[in-house]
């Protein structure tokens, strides 16, 4: 990989808050990320770490009591943090960066065919119109492995099950032709048979249609299938970013650790499970230093004070963490993790 | 489908004939003297009304009259009014008051929706602007202030201001039939508007319409191809039911304007008593109101392909 | 500064209430209500105008020159202008109007409280039954379409037969006997919606009593229908009496109700616009504010909108 290409994406210490019930939610903390062209990059985290609030804002999708506050987010040399009018949000959407959304039950207009919902997306995107498009929305539709395509593009989806909405869903982003393609969390509602179809397809696709792919997920297990690299992010920040190597046998931040460690592939038998004690912190309160501080159960002092920079780990590795500060006590890394990677050295 | 839409038929049926078996029930428990005209019952003996009632097989049994009832019912036999137009069959008192009404009914409902869905449109599309604010101020005003106020004020201001006629007539059908086909739009166009806001939002918050966003169409559009045409489905399961209920005529704005349509009808009617009038009004009524909401499901189940009719009851 | 930061670099004990400590959320529901509500400018100032009519109408009749009972029809006086003495002139039998006017105002608002209170209790009672209790449904269901479907007047009219004559407990009766209807389906169409989502049916599997799972996960959403079908209800009882008056089908004409102000009165206040007038302005701020009242409370009431 040539590390110092240009990102096409890059988001710098965002910040984004919500007002709810009076109150103001930071759910984002200055956070950074970079995407680089044609790679596929997963960001890791629990349910509520904000993944796809971070991801939504590429997109001006955020719910209406939302708004970035700070920071930008720059694309194709415009800072798209700043967009306000729907106009400028229309060469962003569908055009450069699509989405791919959780739930395929309910992403799709229960009262429309199949074929006319994937061809509007060609319409709007593509401009095309009329038969052509017609016939790229039944192309489309075989692409994604429906069978019998030209039947399927008339009917309605409560007629498809779950998997194959998810693939005309997928269909309806790919076919916007988009430079960006954000799948947040698409395999997450389905069987664990169709997860790996799935994967597979986007996999395809991307090499067929040369997209870059974010892929938003909280399971290890596909990011270990399908991403060139990984950004853990925890509490609204990333906290982590490097290839899907180094995450895995060489990670350096003490949440990572722990996310790895709750593993139960990596568990042994007969031994209780480990997991991760105690909750994620509250982000209607201000956070002090390092927000997993309080879960973390070799803690430093300077933790629970001041935030962690990013140290470099490698040209690709970075890591938010006061570990790696050279006035660190000597730390090592887990037993769980070494092991690992002593077993991909054999 | 099919098997669905004859046991709803047969329940509906089952249902408009308890109906007019209370109101029969209800009519028979009245005062004998109501069989006769005013005059008769001052004119006539005791002997010769007994006669008259006897004739007439009003002094059988309760059951036995009853069956008599349903099988005129089935011969579409109405019976015959005995103090509004004495002697004449109430089908045709029926027909020849109903055009009237049906024809204001059908006029006043084609401007009520088209400018009822506007509005409700427009709103929408204002939201919590100015014209949104109006709609609503109108809105609330048709509905909570009693419509007969609505109409007085309608009747002061078009009367005094446009110099409109206060009254219906035959002669001046079209100038006439102005403020009187204005006063029943009110409220439609009101409803429809609170109705088609109300809905558009609903559908707006729904997830589908955010892959449209994602996919790059404009909200003006996602408004018109998607959240109308969805947002229509149900509106229209309701207009079979108001058509025919135009045929019934408003009991308030006809006897307001002294419209001579099926609503004073049945309020005179039940005023002196005309039982078999009151009787063949009531079945109308109930026929029209158990058919269109028949017919609003089947338009349901027409234009809503997610919609397989099992056999759930419902309400409207 | 650089040392300070540099003692700070050693490890810290671990303490697991620590890691527990999330900012729970005090949500009280009837709080979240009040505050909502309060929110509206416009529901606290038309509380205030409700209030303030209801009171003045008392305070109208007090200090009115003239009392109902002892009004006497004298046509010299008909049609007399609004001045210093009739403050709301007279109307066609030269009846002070001022008195008229207010005293027929309390009539409906008492009828239409009572209507509502009653509907109320009634179409609650029934519509919960009706949702919760699963072979009541079809019955229910029967008896509704078929009250539905018969047109209101013709049972009034019916019991105005055998009680001789509406007077105002039996008009009372009879419209809580209709009213009840879309106040029990609007109830009936909740619980049945609410009852069987996943959250209650595992409440109950944990094994809590069923009167809990109403009150606490049911009942707040239905705060908010009721609440609206009550603000309905009120102007709309208001609005049938003043039409079954007008036909000549409400009270009985020695009551005094706004309906039969006004069918006096249609003949003539195309000229004489000040009989149309005060009624008119009178009912209408009563109507509306109650409405808007019971809208907004409802919205603070919904649940959903406690965000």
């Amino acid at each position: 990989m040539a590390e110092n290409r240009q990102p096409i994406l890059s988001a710098k210490d965002v910040e984004i808050e919500f007002t709810l019930r009076g109150k103001v939610l930071k759910a984002i903390r200055k956070c950074s990320l970079d995407l680089y062209k044609g790679e596929t990059l997963a960001i890791v985290g629990e349910s509520g770490s904000g993944k796809s609030v971070f991801t939504k804002s590429f997109l001006g999708m955020l719910d209406a009591n939302g708004s970035i506050t700070g920071g930008t987010i720059t694309y194709d040399g415009n800072d798209i943090s700043k967009y306000k009018t729907e106009k400028q949000w229309m060469a962003i959407r569908g055009k450069k960066i699509s989405m791919v959304m959780q739930d395929p039950m309910t992403s799709l207009n229960p009262l429309k065919k199949i074929g006319k919902q994937i061809e509007e997306s060609i319409t709007y995107n593509q401009g095309i119109k009329g038969e052509e498009a017609r016939k790229m929305a039944i192309e489309m539709l075989s692409k994604v492995g429906i069978p019998d395509p030209e039947r399927r593009a008339k009917q309605y989806p409560h007629e498809f099950s779950g998997g194959m909405r998810q693939r005309v869903v997928i269909a309806i982003a790919a076919a916007c032709r988009p430079d960006i393609l954000i799948c947040d969390e698409p395999t997450t509602a389905l069987d664990v048979t169709i997860q790996a179809q799935i994967l597979d397809l986007i996999r395809g696709l991307q090499k067929d249609l040369d997209m870059t792919v974010i892929y938003i997920t909280h399971d290890l297990g596909v990011v270990a299938n399908v991403a060139d690299r990984v950004a853990v992010m925890y509490a609204g920040q990333i906290v982590e970013v490097g290839t899907v190597e180094e995450i895995f046998y060489d990670a350096w931040h003490p949440y990572t650790w722990a996310l790895l460690n709750s593993l139960p592939q990596l568990g042994v038998k007969g031994e209780e499970l480990p997991t991760i004690e105690g909750t994620p912190p509250n982000l209607f309160n201000e956070v002090h230093g390092d927000a997993f501080a309080p879960r973390n159960k070799q803690a430093l002092a300077i933790d629970f004070e001041e935030e962690p920079p990013f140290f470099n780990v490698s040209e690709t590795h970075i890591a938010k963490t006061w570990y790696l500060d050279p006035r660190a006590p000597k730390i090592e890394q887990p037993k769980s993790i070494l092991s690992l990677r002593n077993k991909m050295k054999k | 489908m099919v098997k669905y839409s004859i046991t709803r038929l047969l329940q509906s049926a089952v249902t408009v004939l308890i109906v007019a078996t209370i109101v029969f029930l209800l009519m028979r428990a009245l005062p004998t003297d109501y069989f006769f005209t005013e005059e008769e019952v001052m004119k006539l003996t005791e002997q010769q009304k007994q006669d008259r009632l006897e004739a007439a097989g009003l002094n059988d049994p309760v059951a036995q009259q009853l069956l008599r009832f349903y099988k005129e019912l089935l011969h579409g036999d109405l019976g015959k009014s005995r103090r509004i137009r004495v002697d004449k069959p109430v089908i045709e008192i029926i027909q020849e008051r109903f055009p009237v009404s049906m024809k204001l009914g059908l006029i006043s409902l084609g401007i009520s929706l088209v400018l009822g869905i506007a509005l409700g449109i427009l709103q929408v599309l204002n939201k919590e602007g100015p014209l949104d604010h109006l709609g609503m101020i109108y809105t609330i005003f048709v509905n909570a202030v009693p419509p007969l106020v609505t109409y007085s004020l309608v009747l002061m201001f078009g009367a005094k201001v446009l110099d409109l006629p206060s009254m219906f007539s035959k002669r001046n059908e079209l100038q006439s039939s102005i403020m009187p086909v204005v006063c029943l739009s009110l409220s439609s166009i009101a409803h429809y508007a609170m109705w088609t806001r109300r809905y558009m939002v609903d559908e707006l918050n729904k997830d589908y319409l955010r892959l449209c966003r994602v996919k790059g169409m404009p909200t003006k559009d996602i408004m018109i191809k998607h959240v109308l045409k969805n947002a229509f489905v149900p509106l229209i399961a309701y207009i079979p039911a108001s058509i025919l209920f135009t045929i019934g005529g408003s009991l308030l704005v006809e006897r307001f304007f002294g419209i001579p349509g099926m609503g004073p009808l049945l309020v005179d009617s039940i005023g002196r008593y005309d039982t078999p009038l009151v009787q063949g009004l009531v079945v109308l009524y109930a026929s029209m109101s158990v058919i269109g909401v028949f017919l609003g499901d089947v338009m349901m189940t027409v234009m809503d392909p997610r919609i397989k009719l099992t056999g759930k009851g419902d309400t409207r | 500064m650089a040392s300070k930061q540099d003692e700070l670099f050693r490890f810290v004990e671990y303490s697991p209430e620590n890691a527990e400590r999330i900012g729970y959320s005090n949500y009280s529901y009837w709080r979240s209500v009040m505050q909502n509500f309060l929110k509206r400018k416009s529901a606290v100032f038309m509380l205030f105008v409700f209030v303030g009519l209801v009171i003045f109408s008392f305070i109208a009749l007090a200090i009115g020159k003239y009392d109902w009972a002892t009004l006497v029809t004298n046509t010299d006086l008909a049609f007399h202008k609004p001045d210093g003495e009739y403050w709301f002139g007279c109307d066609n039998l030269g009846r002070d109007y001022w008195c008229q006017v207010w005293y027929s105002m309390q009539t409906s608002v008492k009828l239409a409280a009572l209507v509502g209170g009653g509907e109320c209790v009634l179409g609650i009672v029934i519509g919960c039954l009706w949702g919760y209790v699963r072979w009541l449904d079809r019955p229910i269901t029967e008896l509704y379409n078929i009250i539905n479907n018969v047109p209101m007047i013709i049972y009034l009219t019916l019991i105005a037969l055998i009680f001789r004559g509406l007077s105002f407990p039996v008009m009372c009766i009879t419209l809580i006997a209709f009213g009840w209807l879309v106040m029990a389906r609007n109830v009936r169409n909740l619980v049945f919606m609410y009852r069987d989502r996943e959250y209650n049916l595992a409440s109950r599997c944990l094994g809590t009593p069923i009167s809990r799972v109403l009150v606490k996960n049911i009942f707040p959403y239905l705060i908010s229908v009721i609440v609206l079908r009550l603000a309905l209800s009120i102007p709309g009882t208001i609005s049938l009496e003043t039409t079954l008056s007008y036909l000549g089908l409400g009270l009985g004409i020695d009551t005094p109700s706004l309906g039969i102000l006004l069918r006096n009165a249609r003949n003539y206040f195309v000229d004489y616009p000040y009989l149309l007038v005060f009624p008119a302005v009178v009912v209408a701020l009563i109507t509306i504010t109650f409405y808007l009242l019971g809208n907004a409370f409802s919205d603070a009431s919904d649940p959903r909108n406690h965000v």
